[in-house]
């Protein structure tokens, strides 16, 4: 043991600076011993002398010059700490500061030697550290990443972002004053014909001076100019990192390969740097638009002229929209179909409503450490408590307040650096989880890493932690009378520390009670909005998306065929039970809406706006098993020749006709084919068409026959769940090799996966963002509750440890088990219910801050908080019981006798 | 020894001072020069008067070198400094009127003591 003890004079040994300091102070401290002996010495030989001179004999003179002289190794040490102590008044600032790095070391090391001699403390303290830093790193590298560093462009700071404008008005904004440069672009998903088979990848189809603007230098090659924009230019292509290592292998081997982007051959002329990402779509490739129409959404990154703000910008920009809005105002457009284009900087844009989400995991994280912290600060009070003796005897040694104090620190923040470090191990896990754990990145993702910035934080966080939780010993450590700690031997304490320990334990209790008053309430929401009973059925489904390019598939007959095709084909594997297809799938956020024309008979407040319009193949309706309330089904034999005919939703009909049946109406209205009108032959029960809101849409179902779409959904109805998805896809791949099987699910801003899902995960991933929320404060509500509970815990049982003698002798004087047990908890429950009631108080005005995230259920839910307080005084007393039995344990002689 | 006072907190340096008001001594001679200034009443436990020593002399209110005692025994001796003998005024005065205060208030019950 000895042999591997790490000795600080070894390790100062090596280092010829500090060797001489060493060497210099042991010299000098030999020598005030020397002086010190000799001089006390003297002392005692002129004592004895006189006594043997008065006529005492040698024996008594020896023990009288004892008794007179007083405890001569007391006197000793005392001398030597005094004399050798390294703060004579007369010091100057530099023979201080020359000292301080030994004193620092010397500090560390006794520091270190203190925590070894306490394993399981040590170990403790680490872990619950570990626990609270780990999640902090966690968390701050994600808001680091995500809403602190500024994006990766030449002076982001100066770009802003413009949407919802008209297109006319973009072009028009080319002689804007403020704007030094202004690029617009479309986004644009399409079939990525491959070496690898076809895929469907998102291009963001950019106008002229997109690249200049962003000023970002592509890892290989070039990124697209101004010669690229010329008509009859070779079509270029710039890829992501990511597509160009999928499809092509090296970047800096896809230079000048030859790719189909959906109708078109491109050339590879540039690969962008691994998690570029230009403006706020996450896509894998950037292309020239080839026409007005890939623009038309209105899109546009911009740079702010020198000396413009933000504010100028808008003001003209909002200002030339309307004055285009005027000279072009189609004669059916009413006020309201113009708005406003959104003017923000480019940052808003990019981080959308993430900003809000990492907020509430800051928070989180932020609280579970400050609960962490007050479980180290309540070891730390108990360890400090029995270490009182240790402190008089370096106090009397001659160490100073200042000295204790700062070997406290240094204990403290030795513990939280290697909490820290043991927190930093698992950071990067825990980092990729949140990243990941949405199912789709989120913006910026490619910016959050690692870094020494990173690593400054955590270790900014360790000290402030350590220093935190030392700060109730520091603040007990009791002044001049240090020496009444020699006697006190650890058994008694003080009224200070323990008023600090339950103040800690009910501020614990406080935080965690927010927490789970915040997991409640996501947990109500997801369960809200997760869509198990979404009024069809979804079970026994797969789901694949379609886009037919309009190269091979020109027209509608085509597209009838083609799904004809599929539906026969898929048909026929062993295990599905019905084909059929609809145009935008419920739950993928795809919408087509079928606007009705403003009847006479109904109010305003009732007319629905519009309805969700599906193109579904006969049978989608009973594979969906949404029934038929009224009338009929669709059936195979609505097709081009015969009536447009319609099926309404309840909540279609009700609304369109509230005071008669719907069925045998006729509706008419446009959708984006134009004018048209149905015949209402069926009203069909009501579905959810959206995640996140459970309540049912206006829907409007038609004869995929009378309105073939080139863009539709597949619906595989299967005997057993989570199978055939690779023989389906080999169905569809030998129909045409070509065509994308693209992922209903949605993802960030409306980009797609590849390859046929079951429909379990469409419903998921409408529900990712409040699932994702929920998980996340769930997880550290959890920590939270653990450290609590064992926070509890540990009070409690040092509480017990504390009386074992008054609990003896309650117990030698008669009184009974369940009087000790009631003794103990209800010390303990008094803490969890001021906590309680704290936190309750605290959380019902903190979860306002939740409300954008919350759907079904108020911030202040009865439900939710009655069930938290069942939970909370459960947990606690869980904890007390422990501790509790333990006290009716204690056998009162024994306790009697103890110290 | 039942009649000699514990000596109370802090008198220990000022009597010490006291001690060295005349001129240089070493410890064993400061011990027995306060317990005979005192009139044998203040008993110092010889053993405490060293750490008091190096505090007064960190204090910068005495000061020591090596020499030889009177049989001609290296010792060490101290002497007071003038911020040394400064204090010994300030804080003999203090004790003055601290004493004549408490006799004051004590005065109905001086003397039953020894009755």
């Amino acid at each position: 043991m000895s042999a591997t003890r790490w000795d600080w004079r070894r390790l100062v040994a090596r280092l010829p600076f500090l060797r001489g300091l060493v060497e210099q102070r042991e010299a000098s401290r030999r020598r005030i011993t020397d002086e010190i002996d000799a001089e006390i010495a003297f002392h005692l030989h002129m004592r004895r002398s006189e006594y043997e001179t008065s006529g005492m004999s040698p024996e008594d003179a020896a023990g009288a010059t004892r008794r007179r002289f007083g405890s001569r190794a007391r006197a000793r040490a005392e001398g030597i700490a005094i004399r050798a102590s390294h703060r004579p008044p007369e010091q100057s600032l530099l023979r201080r500061l020359r000292s301080l790095p030994l004193e620092f070391g010397h500090t560390v090391a006794q520091a270190l030697r203190s925590l070894r001699a306490a394993p399981m403390f040590s170990c403790a303290v680490i872990l619950t550290l570990a626990l609270g830093i780990g999640a902090n790193t966690a968390a701050f590298t994600v808001v680091s990443g995500v809403l602190l560093r500024p994006l990766p462009y030449e002076k982001p700071e100066r770009l802003i972002y413009i949407s919802r404008a008209r297109p006319e008005a973009l072009r028009a904004l080319a002689g804007a004053g403020s704007l030094a440069a202004l690029a617009s672009h479309g986004i644009k998903g399409v079939a990525l014909i491959a070496p690898s088979g076809p895929s469907r990848v998102r291009t963001l189809p950019v106008g002229d001076g997109f690249f200049e603007l962003f000023g970002v230098a592509p890892a290989v090659g070039r990124g697209l100019d101004s010669g690229d924009f010329v008509p009859g230019a070779e079509a270029a292509v710039v890829l992501t990192d990511h597509l160009a290592r999928r499809e092509l292998g090296r970047p800096e081997d896809a230079i000048g390969t030859s790719l189909q982007f959906g109708e078109h051959i491109y050339v590879v002329v540039g690969v962008m740097p691994p998690g570029t990402n230009l403006a706020r779509y996450q896509v894998d490739a950037w292309l020239p638009a080839s026409n007005q129409d890939e623009l038309r959404f209105g899109l546009a990154a911009a740079r702010l002229a020198a000396g413009a703000t933000l504010e100028q910008a808008r003001g003209e920009i909002e200002a030339i929209a309307q004055q285009v809005h005027e000279e072009d105002a189609r004669p059916d457009a009413g006020p309201s179909d113009f708005r406003l284009p959104l003017v923000a900087t480019m940052h808003e844009s990019v981080i959308g409503g993430a900003g809000d989400g990492l907020l509430v995991l800051a928070t989180t994280a932020v609280l579970v450490l400050l609960i962490a912290c007050a479980n180290v600060a309540n070891l730390l009070l108990t360890r400090a408590n029995s270490r009182m003796p240790e402190f008089a005897v370096r106090s009397a040694l001659g160490a100073g307040r200042g000295r204790l104090v700062a070997q406290l620190m240094a204990e403290s923040a030795l513990l939280a650096t290697v909490g820290a470090l043991l927190g930093s191990l698992v950071a990067p896990w825990a980092t990729h989880s949140l990243l990941h754990a949405r199912g789709y990145p989120l913006p910026k993702s490619g910016q959050v890493q690692f870094d020494t910035w990173i690593l400054a934080f955590t270790l900014a966080v360790a000290l402030a932690c350590g220093l935190l939780a030392a700060l109730p010993v520091v603040l007990n450590l009791p002044g001049t009378g240090l020496a009444n700690g020699l006697r006190g031997g650890g058994s008694v304490e003080s009224r200070g520390p323990r008023r600090i320990r339950e103040l800690l334990v009910i501020g614990e209790v406080a935080v965690a009670v927010v927490l789970l008053a915040g997991t409640g309430l996501l947990l109500r929401t997801f369960v809200n909005v997760m869509p198990t009973e979404p009024g069809f059925a979804w079970q026994d489904k797969l789901a694949l998306r379609i886009e037919l390019p309009e190269s091979r598939y020109p027209d509608g007959e085509s597209w009838l065929q083609l799904v004809d095709q599929l539906r026969e084909d898929l048909g026929r594997l062993p295990g599905v039970r019905a084909v059929s297809a609809t145009t935008e799938l419920p739950m993928t956020g795809l919408v087509s809406p079928f606007f009705p024309e403003t009847s006479t008979n109904v109010g305003p407040e009732s007319w629905p706006r519009y309805l969700l319009h599906r193109a579904v193949t006969a049978g989608y309706l009973e594979s969906m098993r949404m029934p038929i309330q009224r009338g009929r089904t669709l059936a195979s034999g609505d097709n081009r020749n015969t009536e447009r005919v319609a099926v309404l939703n309840e909540t279609a009909a009700s609304r369109l006709w509230p005071d008669g049946d719907a069925v045998g109406k006729i509706v008419r209205g446009r959708t984006d084919l134009g004018e048209t009108e149905y015949r209402i032959v069926g009203v069909a029960a009501d579905g959810w068409s959206f995640g996140g809101t459970a309540k049912p849409n206006p829907e409007i179902f038609v004869p995929y026959l009378q309105e073939p779409r080139a863009e539709f959904e597949m619906l595989i109805e299967i005997d057993r769940p989570g199978q055939l998805i690779r023989p389906a896809t080999e169905v569809v791949r030998q129909i045409d090799p070509s065509l994308p099987i693209i992922s209903p699910g949605r993802r960030s801003r409306g980009g797609r996966a590849n390859g046929i899902q079951p429909m379990g995960e469409v419903l998921a991933a409408a529900i990712s963002t409040p699932r994702y929320q929920f998980a996340v404060v769930a997880v550290f509500a959890t920590l939270a509750l653990m450290l609590t509970t064992v926070g509890i815990y540990a009070v409690l049982a040092h509480a017990v440890v504390r009386r074992t003698r008054e609990i003896g002798i309650r117990m030698a004087i008669g009184a009974r088990t369940s009087s000790v047990l009631g003794l103990v908890v209800r010390q303990g429950m008094r803490l969890v219910a001021f906590g309680l009631f704290l936190g309750t108080v605290v959380a019902l005005w903190a979860t306002r801050l939740l409300e954008s995230f919350l759907y079904g259920v108020s911030p202040s839910d009865p439900a939710t908080y009655i069930g938290l307080c069942f939970f909370v005084v459960g947990l606690g007393g869980l904890a007390c019981w422990i501790p509790a039995r333990r006290a009716t344990r204690i056998n009162p002689t024994t306790a009697l006798r103890a110290p | 020894m039942s009649e000699s006072l514990n000596l109370m907190r802090g008198s220990l340096d000022v009597l010490i001072l006291g001690a060295l008001a005349d001129g240089p001594l070493h410890g064993y001679a400061i011990a027995k020069r306060v317990e005979h200034s005192s009139g044998d009443v203040l008993r110092v436990e010889e053993g405490s008067l060293y750490p008091a020593l190096y505090r007064m002399a960190k204090r910068g209110l005495v000061e020591s070198e090596w020499g030889r005692s009177e049989n001609n025994r290296r010792a060490r001796f101290y002497q007071l400094t003038d911020r040394g003998r400064q204090h010994l005024e300030n804080e003999a005065a203090a004790w003055g009127r601290f004493s004549e205060a408490m006799s004051r208030a004590l005065r109905p019950w001086l003397g039953r003591g020894r009755a």
